[in-house]
């Protein structure tokens, strides 16, 4: 294999490679393996429904994947998703209108379920109040929270991700989580 | 509180937000996107058909305007053709996105197999309605697909049909900032009414609502619906203006709708088994088997509410051990408290099955 041309005039072969000189079809793949299913839950948590989350991922991705001669590192690859998924949710929450907001909010779903989708209502109903308490919350908490509580980042990490410094970091994450509980325990009374 | 305390206390919390955050989506299954993902970033155009045996050129994509580009092309290739009129709902096997077609990477990864619920227009008592069937089909695009599939899509109950001409072709659906986008194209004329009165119009708009936000599985999302055919002011003959609501179910729905068996479904064990949604005078569904219109079978079975306003699940198990082979159809009806003295009398939806 010529190592001296550049790496994009000349495809190196797979095999034999090291990790470090992944082409970014195979990290691509690589990451998507390790990360996507994860990833799209850290960004449900962060937008609330499937659909828009999974578009906010894969945008995440396609964005990985033209950077991959600069990052060229899984780890540093992973902290670039997430932070691309961090601030992609925040956009599509920004352009979101608070009308379509309400709407999903009040839509039922009695002529939308899968026929065999028995899944019980009750932990549905759960999931449900979490992520609406979530959505109340202001945009900084959320993303701490779920950074801190779901991506078991360190203050550092999250620190980094947000581009915030750690005593704010921490002093969002106290706060949100207050805020969660005096939310949900609210919820839970009012049934 | 003394710090020991407060330390306890503090890992307490962080348990329980923990706790709150992954089960709120731990069960959550991401669909699957490597396949989109490839070929968003493989740099080629996906209408231009390759070798099928070369791999994709990842390093063609320069910076992130044509990672777009590509992915913009790519979804819109992705449930577009009008010769995509797939011939019946059970081509599980051949797949109904012609996107794979042109997918040169020999390794693309399996589709996912996936029940598309879609609505149709049938007959009722009450002048023409929706009813919902459930398609299998293996797509990556399963909100495009059932839209397409609802449009020019042949029903496996020959009771149904589609208001929309047959040409029409879904360029892309997808959520978007909490609405469904649909873009459609037609052969130039798609803003005319043609045939369809003002009422036919609208319910072939609301078959294309109901199905996307069934699709989509996100409640009732507005559908912006987008046509560049040929201006884009007017569809069906119906001005397009701001998104589209779902009408009433009351009065667009048929107020019962079979879920499974699906037509012309075999049947090879004791039991049938029911499953459908109805909105019913006191929840109660009736149903009837019948073999060359004679009666062999009847019952009740409840669904689980009587609300009106919207349909409510039912299951049933039919016992047919005692039914000789051969074809039969089962109905569902509606309860009319009336007995038909006032109103449209019952709904009905019905299916083709066989007994081996």
């Amino acid at each position: 294999m010529d190592t001296t041309a550049p790496p994009d005039t000349v495809r190196p072969e797979r095999q034999g490679v090291p990790a470090c000189t992944w082409d970014a079809d195979v990290a691509l793949e690589q990451l998507y393996a390790a990360h996507w299913k994860r990833l799209v839950r850290l960004a449900v948590l962060l937008v609330r429904d499937l659909g828009t989350a999974e578009e906010v991922v894969q945008d995440a991705f396609i964005a990985v994947h033209d950077r991959w001669r600069t990052l060229q590192d899984p780890e540093r690859a992973l902290a670039y998703l997430r932070q691309c998924v961090v601030n992609r949710s925040r956009s599509v929450l920004r352009h979101r209108s608070v009308v379509s907001r309400h709407l999903q909010t009040e839509a039922g779903r009695p002529l939308d379920e899968a026929p065999g989708a028995d899944e019980s209502v009750v932990a549905l109903e759960r999931r449900e109040t979490v992520l609406e308490a979530l959505a109340g919350l202001p945009r900084r908490q959320r993303e701490v929270l779920a950074l801190r509580y779901f991506e078991d980042l360190s203050e550092a990490g999250i620190a980094t991700t947000l581009g915030i410094s750690r005593g704010a970091v921490k002093s969002h994450a106290s706060r949100g989580a207050a805020a969660l509980r005096t939310v949900l325990a609210d919820r839970t009374e009012a049934r | 509180m003394n710090s020991q305390d407060r330390r306890r206390n503090d890992e307490q919390i962080d348990q329980w937000v923990s706790r709150q955050l992954h089960d709120a989506v731990d069960e959550v299954e991401p669909s699957n996107r490597l396949g989109v993902l490839k070929r968003a970033t493989s740099g080629q155009r996906p209408a231009r058909a390759t070798s099928p045996r070369s791999r994709p050129r990842w390093w063609a994509v320069g910076g992130a305007v044509a990672a777009v580009v590509c992915v913009t092309a790519v979804v819109t290739v992705a449930v577009n053709s009008s010769d995509n009129r797939t011939p019946t709902a059970t081509d599980s096997g051949t797949g109904d996105d012609p996107s794979l077609a042109v997918d040169p990477s020999d390794d693309a990864p399996a589709m996912d197999q996936v029940a598309l619920p879609v609505y149709y227009v049938g007959r009722t008592n009450g002048g023409d309605r929706l009813f919902r069937e459930f398609q299998q089909a293996s797509t990556n695009d399963p909100i495009g697909s059932a839209i397409q599939r609802s449009l020019t899509g042949t029903p496996n109950d020959p009771d149904y049909r589609s208001l929309w001409p047959s040409d029409v072709a879904v360029q892309s659906a997808k959520v978007r900032g909490g609405r469904i986008v649909v873009d459609l194209a037609g052969n130039g004329s798609l803003d005319q009414a043609g045939s369809l009165t003002s009422g036919e119009a609208r319910l072939a708009l609301q078959q294309l609502v109901y199905t996307a936000q069934a699709a989509a599985g996100e409640g009732r999302l507005p559908v912006k619906v987008r046509v560049a055919d040929p201006d884009g002011t007017s569809v069906l003959g119906l001005p397009l203006k701001g998104t589209l609501r779902q009408a009433d179910p009351m009065t667009t729905l048929n107020l019962i709708s079979l879920s499974s068996p699906a037509e012309g479904q075999q049947v090879d064990g004791d039991t049938l088994e029911v499953d459908g949604a109805a909105s019913s005078f006191e929840a109660s569904v009736s149903w009837e088997i019948t073999r060359d219109d004679e009666s062999v079978a009847e019952g009740y079975t409840t669904a689980e509410s009587s609300d009106p306003g919207r349909l409510s699940p039912f299951q049933t198990e039919i016992d047919v051990s005692d039914l000789d082979p051969g074809e039969y159809t089962l109905t569902v009806s509606t309860d009319d408290p009336t007995g038909g003295a006032e109103g449209n009398g019952p709904d009905t939806d019905d299916r083709t099955f066989v007994i081996e």
